[in-house]
């Protein structure tokens, strides 16, 4: 009897301890519930209602054509819907270009594609609606994010919690067609707003508005209010202390392709110092999107861009010093980030947090023009890309040092890589290698009889998730102009680390390259 | 033992209790989530694009110096040029695009001449730059001098800064007492919106 009785209290204190377990378990998992629902009724959000002229997108609007024979301009989505925090959000159609290949009409087909802005404080609600689509599968990059959506194909949605202000891209079905890309960023305070009456400060607010190009002068803003859709190009030239910022875009549908005339690049800088673009999206150019040109003390934080017309690069930084490029997304039909010498050297050129989808041509580019000016001397020197995540890249190399001309190009470092997904070699793609660091002569791009050097070039963490498995290639010149003192460091090339150039698929040139290191 | 058991388990009830007791009153956050401040900022009212009237620019009037511009008999040169921008340029009767003369960067003085094969009268140059507002304001200073018999040249005009302005057509008058000039030339020495002298169009205005 006495054994049963002891018999009947562990039993009860063994239910007891599990039940204690459980209720732990339990508590933790309502606290956590309890913190994200805080989160949320804590949230602040601010949606921006676009342009009522912006006209509803039709079928014929979606067709993938060459912009003669369609509307280009900027439109409002009607195949893709969101709600943050169950209120309807605005979605702009603008123009994308799935082509891998170079049109020499400068007339290439292109496509659309849905984008969403708003701001937020918090922990936030999304669901996307796309009643045309059936839903099997949602990828939301950048994958470090951790986003687990939440796929109601019966309703065609997809729910989502975004926990920080950023840049986020969906891809249904394994399809870089029709993605959305959301645009997010922390609510502006309003000490951080210029003041619209000063008279250095240009203001658009929400609406549709045209003007001429604008030419700034010297310590103005031009400021774009969340809501605004600016047509035009902004440009400034031997001036410092100008600003571009806001929540708005600037958009260049209304200007036809350049067509290799008439570039009306959405921001040029010439020569000047101390300038800084901040948050702003820009679609549409006729062009490249940014130009930098023998400037020095920029900063770029914060930018969105997508471009899908011929020569659509997304920031062209051409002989400049000191620029700090940081929290941009980068969508483009050219190169997306590349850094050239048409004019004096450049130095301390760095990139950094930024996410790119590079539809043509490649994705981080140093070259082909190292010396256009054909200066004494010519250098590109402490060039640095660091914690860039790469969406897609279609055609020509991820990650590519390209000298064609005779200056020396120093210290490059290429550090915690990741590139979601490749398919490099596509279309007409002449370039097929993940990673290319070479010194060339090139019949389009060379200016200098004489050829150059690359020396001290980084690769750290740099991680291949996912595509073509193509060859890297490290070439120079020939026995004087070299590739020299390359290292790579934590390379993972679909799953494995890799250790020597054999295993990473490196083809290195035997006679035209000193010491590549593996660590 | 048995006093032991009975204490744990009472205490372990307790516990439980108090957990589940916390559960159960967290429970409500299993139920529809109550969502924060929403702020929506409306658009105006408007069926077309618009454009602020600060930003309306009034049709600018080109200035046409008296007499016949002579430019044409000329041959345009220069000390250097920068890029793909010849002295030509400068009298293509274009002013759009690339078609333009730029002066060597950072290479002043910046000297471009134009030599006629005989002497003219001549009492006005025009310049222009593109009138396009891409082509923001900025300021050339130069001088002007001639060459009445294709020797040695004179002062014409002393050397002063100039505006260009997209908003008044980026163009410049400058007239003077009639001269006898076989060959002109502009000396630049500044320029605000480039790295060198600029010239889209050159008019030489004679009463020929």
């Amino acid at each position: 009897m006495k054994k049963f009785g002891a018999f009947i209290i562990i039993i009860a204190i063994i239910f007891l301890l599990a039940l204690n377990i459980c209720g732990v378990f339990a508590l933790r998992t309502a606290k956590e519930l309890k913190e994200k629902k805080d989160m949320v009724k804590q949230s602040e959000v601010v949606l921006y209602e676009g342009p009522r002229s912006l006209r509803d997108a039709v079928a014929e609007d979606l067709e993938n054509v060459s912009e003669d024979k369609r509307d280009y301009s900027l439109l409002h989505c009607t195949d893709t819907f969101v709600t943050v925090n169950g209120q309807e959000c605005y979605v702009y159609d603008t123009n994308v270009n799935h082509t891998r290949s170079w049109y020499g009409n400068y007339l290439p087909p292109q496509s659309r594609t849905p984008v969403a802005i708003f701001d937020f404080e918090g922990a936030v609600d999304v669901e996307v609606r796309v009643p045309d689509r059936e839903l099997d599968k949602v990828k939301i990059s950048p994958l470090s994010a951790g986003i687990e959506p939440q796929i109601n194909k019966d309703a065609h949605t997809v729910s989502f919690r975004l926990v920080t202000p950023g840049n986020y891209t969906l891809q249904f079905d394994d399809s870089p067609e029709r993605a959305l890309h959301i645009f997010t960023n922390h609510i502006e305070k309003e000490e951080d707003k210029p003041d619209p009456q000063d008279p250095n400060v240009i203001c658009f607010g929400p609406g549709e508005w045209t003007v001429d190009s604008l030419s700034l002068s010297k310590g103005q803003t031009l400021y774009l209010a969340g809501g605004c859709v600016l047509h035009t190009n902004v440009n400034a030239n031997f001036i410092s202390d100008v600003k571009v910022c806001g929540r708005g875009i600037l958009d260049g549908s209304a200007y036809e392709c350049w067509k290799g005339r008439e570039a009306y690049v959405p921001l040029k800088f010439g020569h000047c110092k101390g300038t800084e673009i901040r948050d702003i999206v820009v679609l549409n150019s006729n062009a490249w999107v940014v130009e930098a040109y023998d400037c020095e003390d920029g900063v770029i934080d914060g930018l969105r861009i997508i471009s899908s017309r011929p020569n659509g690069d997304g920031m062209s930084i051409q002989s400049c010093a000191h620029y700090k490029i940081s929290n941009c997304f980068v969508r483009s039909w050219d190169d997306s980030l590349v850094v050239k010498n048409y004019d004096l050297n450049s130095d301390d050129i760095v990139f950094r947090d930024m996410q790119l989808w590079t539809d043509l041509a490649q994705s981080m580019e140093i070259g082909f023009e190292t010396n256009k000016g054909k200066k004494p001397n010519a250098t590109i020197t402490n060039v640095t890309f660091e914690d860039i995540t790469v969406l897609n890249n279609y055609h020509k190399p991820v990650i590519s040092v390209h000298n064609a001309d005779d200056a020396l190009v120093e210290d490059i470092l290429f550090r915690n890589i990741v590139v979601e997904h490749e398919e490099v070699g596509s279309g007409d793609s002449d370039l097929p290698y993940l990673i290319d660091i070479g010194v060339v002569q090139n019949n389009n791009w060379s200016s200098t009889p004489e050829r150059g050097q690359i020396r001290g070039v980084s690769l750290e963490n740099v991680n291949f998730m996912e595509g073509n498995d193509k060859y890297s290639r490290i070439a120079g010149f020939d026995a004087e102009h070299i590739v020299d003192d390359v290292t790579v460091k934590g390379l993972v090339m679909f799953g494995n680390e890799v250790r020597d150039a054999d295993e990473a698929k490196i083809k290195i040139s035997e006679n035209t390259v000193g010491s590549v290191k593996f660590e | 033992m048995k006093k032991t058991g009975i204490i744990i388990m009472t205490l372990m009830s307790l516990s439980a209790i108090v957990i589940w007791g916390i559960v159960w009153d967290m429970r409500s956050y299993a139920g529809e989530t109550e969502y924060g401040e929403v702020t929506v900022v409306e658009a105006p009212d408007q069926t077309e694009s618009i454009t602020p009237a600060r930003f309306v620019r009034e049709a600018f009037v080109p200035v046409v110096p008296d007499g016949v511009n002579i430019s044409e008999l000329a041959r345009f040169d220069a000390n250097g040029f920068n890029d793909v921008y010849p002295p030509g340029k400068a009298k293509d009767g274009k002013t759009d695009g690339p078609s333009y003369w730029e002066g060597e960067a950072d290479a002043y003085p910046n000297i471009f001449t134009a030599e006629f094969d005989e002497p003219h009268r001549i009492h006005a140059i025009k310049l222009l730059l593109c009138p396009k507002t891409i082509w923001g304001a900025r300021k050339q200073t130069f001088s002007v001098e001639v060459s009445t018999d294709g020797g040695d040249y004179v002062g014409l005009l002393p050397e002063q800064t100039y505006d260009f302005d997209p908003l008044t057509g980026n163009e410049l008058v400058l007239e003077f007492e009639e001269i006898r000039a076989m060959k002109l030339r502009l000396i630049f020495t500044g320029n605000t919106g480039a790295g060198g002298g600029q010239i889209a169009e050159l008019e030489i205005y004679a009463n020929e």
